[in-house]
């Protein structure tokens, strides 16, 4: 009934003339530029002298980032509640959801001069060119955050300029993890820390014989929801003591002969039918969609710090292990050293704008370093930075967190120094990695094709940065 | 003498309406313009202030983070000569609006035919196609969509009746921008709207008319629909290929963000966005931002310009 009065109306007042849709377009048109802020100077993290002994603190309202499923999000919420019981002056303004756009996110709200007091981020780097994040070293040095028990390799790698502005929350590196329960009905030896590329490619071959039609040994490198193509090569390379750029990030630091290893590597894997055809692996979108959580792959290249989330998805008991190395491995990808390290992707740093460091720099403490609070958090962001932590939760956790803190144990032991700090183009050369890796998967081209598309494109993109 | 005495009043009468007429006219459009503040102020703030704000940025480095830098035409430059992935994405989209222009027009088209018939229960049809273009832009959709045509989904076990393999649509890099173009017809329900309006608008006697002549359906809808539907044709052609050259949600949400697999999705605004948020070059992206305005500019005046030749109003009849 309204419907037709609707209609009527529509009817009445439909009568086009030129100059009526010459205006509408045009005003649409103009609606779909982009929206963009610009933001005021900044003034630089100023390291002021900071004392050491107990502080008083301020009474405050921090705001504090993180991004996590639910099980970090109660944990966390549960740890800064136990900070507040203990400091009544100091409460939380939380904020909290899914990883996707939470980068963006913080950018922007650090661009608008309305950052938090203190977050969790993937990457510093951003951050740190600008001189939003705090200085940290001076509030260590005076021992108000207590890094001892932390490994120094892994806290180096987080130094930028020298400087410590942020703090792995959690440690992490790229593993595989491995579904035991398809191992077992294949007849297969689990992998252990440390295997070779060679390991590898035996153990996928021997899978492939044990295990039914329609279930795949492995999941591809370049794995969407997993570390995706960029991360492994780079380890790859660190392995053969080549760092991935050189000029201050202007320019590649390896050849052709090194990436068409490093594909050819992975196209003949596809080829034997080892891993899942390039549509199903690009069918992943999340660790939810993946061959691996689906059961048709047992081994799934990706970040440790996933481990709590993954086994919480499936119903086998999983594995995990370090990184195939090329380190004595003989036929494929061999290399001079092991090549893996802590990778930290996940952080914590503090906005050098904050009104109450003292108060911000006591919460960092005392997330990382409280034993209670420790208690609460466990594992929901990787293996705890210092050693005491870590012993104190190890016999309160899961399995798979069990095995996820042997796997860093091993990588902490022999983890390479040849690492090196990205230039902020590295995003971008990662999507082009992946790009790449698909191309071939998909048999779009060629390895020698894609390796000089990669080459000629990776110029563009490093000469565009900063 | 009645009429005599009242010949002066009546024109005094005549002579005063048209002022007070007037003077609520004027009073009128100040309420209007009144009811039309808040809307001014979203316009001047949101759009108006941005807008400006990016052609500006479009000349600098921007980072988000440190002050834009001016670096001249550098970033329009780059776009066109040394940017494969942006070229790509221009290949995407264009792809994407020629065929889903069309296509969703004639569906539209053809639903808005059927709809208009005279039969029972019509408003409730009418409402029911028009649901998908109230759901289709939004990211719930998106999801589904990921659902139907992923290689367990619906669309290939359909097909494997068939005796078809199992592909998965959304992640094969020549199939996915079909599934893509598929959810922009499936949303033909705001131009099938706007069409059934135009079709009412036609006078019946025409038809008559016909009939008596003798002339067929398929006659009376060439020669009578379709020539008279022409501005709502029009109409509806600005509207759609504007709205295609902007499509984001869906490739966004069945690429997750990354315009794969193998860059097959990756429309214009994705990689604008991808610029923006994820590479941090707010100033590229404004540079892409600007290129996009001008060109859906430039395919909009080659509509009005065609326009002339094809599109009938009824207010024009001497040409």
């Amino acid at each position: 009934m309204s419907q037709q009065s609707a209609f009527a109306r529509a009817r009445r007042d439909l009568t086009i003339t030129r100059r009526g849709l010459m205006t509408s377009a045009v005003g649409t048109a103009g609606a779909l530029l982009l929206a963009a802020c610009s933001s005021g100077g900044s003034d630089g993290g100023s390291s002021a002298k900071v004392t050491s002994g107990p502080v008083k603190l301020t009474t405050a309202k921090l705001a504090i980032s993180w991004w996590g499923a639910d099980d970090r999000t109660t944990k966390t919420l549960a740890a800064l509640k136990l900070y507040t019981q203990k400091h009544p002056q100091i409460t939380f303004q939380p904020s909290y959801g899914g990883i996707v756009g939470y980068q963006d996110k913080m950018v922007t709200q650090f661009s608008g001069g309305n950052g938090p007091d203190l977050m969790q981020v993937s990457d510093r780097l951003p951050f740190i060119a600008n001189d939003q994040l705090l200085d940290l070293d001076p509030y260590i040095k005076a021992g108000r955050i207590d890094l001892s028990g932390a490994n120094q390799a892994t806290l180096d790698s987080q130094r930028v300029g020298g400087k410590l502005y942020t703090i792995p929350w959690g440690l992490s590196a790229n593993c595989f993890f491995y579904n035991k329960a398809l191992f077992q009905q294949a007849g297969v030896a689990e992998p252990k820390n440390g295997w070779t590329w060679d390991d590898y490619a035996d153990t996928l071959e021997k899978l492939s014989d044990g295990l039914p039609d329609g279930v795949y040994p492995s999941e591809d490198i370049w794995a969407p929801a997993g570390t995706t193509a960029w991360q492994p090569f780079q380890l790859y390379l660190f392995s053969k003591g080549i760092k991935p750029y050189k000029s201050g990030g202007k320019e590649l630091n390896f050849g052709k002969a090194e990436l068409s290893e490093w594909l050819s590597f992975w196209q003949g894997l596809l080829k034997k039918g080892y891993l899942p055809p390039a549509s199903d692996t690009a069918e992943e979108n999340a660790i939810q969609t993946s061959p691996f959580v689906k059961r048709t792959a047992a081994l799934y290249p990706i970040n440790s710090s996933i481990a709590t989330s993954l086994q919480g998805l499936m119903k086998d008991e999983l594995g995990v292990v370090t990184l195939p190395t090329g380190y004595q491995s003989k036929q494929n990808l061999p290399a001079k050293e092991f090549g893996e390290y802590i990778n930290a992707p996940i952080i914590i740093g503090a906005n050098a704008k904050t009104q109450y460091p003292d108060d911000v720099v006591d919460v960092i403490n005392f997330l990382i370093t409280n034993p209670d609070a420790n208690k609460i958090t466990l594992m929901s962001r990787g293996v705890p930075l210092t050693q005491a932590i870590t012993k104190l939760v190890t016999p309160l956790v899961t399995p798979i967190e069990r095995a996820m803190t042997q796997m860093i144990d091993y990588v902490q032991a022999h983890a390479t120094k040849n690492t090196q700090a990205f230039p902020d183009t590295d995003g971008q050369i990662g999507t082009l990695m992946q790009n790449t890796s698909q191309s071939v998967a998909f048999g779009k081209q060629s390895v020698s094709a894609a390796v000089s598309d990669f080459f000629s494109q990776a110029q563009t993109i490093l000469a565009s940065g900063s | 003498m009645t009429a005599v005495e009242s010949e002066p009043r009546r024109a005094v009468a005549t002579a005063a309406r048209p002022r007070r007429r007037v003077r609520r006219q004027h009073g009128d459009n100040l309420a209007g313009y009144l009811f039309l503040i808040p809307w001014l102020i979203g316009v001047v703030v949101f759009v108006a202030g941005p807008t400006l704000a990016s052609l500006y940025l479009s000349f600098t480095n921007f980072n988000l983070l440190s002050a834009p830098r001016w670096v001249g035409l550098q970033n329009y430059i780059q776009l066109f000569t040394v940017d494969p992935r942006y070229l790509h994405s221009i290949v995407v989209t264009v792809i994407y609006v020629v065929f889903s222009v069309p296509l969703s027009l004639i569906a539209a088209l053809v639903l808005a035919l059927l709809l208009n018939a005279k039969i029972k229960g019509v408003g409730i049809y009418r409402s029911i196609y028009y649901v998908p273009s109230l759901l289709g832009g939004s990211v719930a959709i998106a999801i589904l969509w990921r659902q139907i045509f992923d290689s367990n989904g619906i669309f290939s076990k359909l097909l494997q009746l068939f005796g078809l393999p199992a592909t998965s649509w959304i992640s094969s890099p020549g199939l996915a921008i079909w599934t893509l173009i598929f959810l922009h017809i499936w949303q033909f329900g705001s131009p099938m709207v706007i069409f059934l309006a135009g079709l009412k608008q036609i006078p019946a006697e025409l038809y008559e008319a016909a009939s008596t002549e003798g002339a067929s359906k398929w006659r009376q809808l060439r020669s009578i629909t379709l020539p008279l539907l022409t501005p709502i044709v029009f109409f509806n052609l600005i509207l759609t290929l504007i709205n295609s050259f902007q499509a984001f949600t869906p490739a966004y949400v069945v690429s997750s963000g990354t315009g794969g697999p193998l860059d097959s999705t990756l429309f214009y605004t994705l990689y604008l966005y991808i610029n923006g948020f994820t590479n941090f070059r707010m100033g590229y992206a404004s540079a892409q931002g600007w290129v996009l305005l001008i060109v859906v500019g430039v395919f909009t005046a080659i509509a009005f310009i065609t326009s002339r030749y094809w599109v009938y109003y009824e207010d024009s009849e001497k040409r």
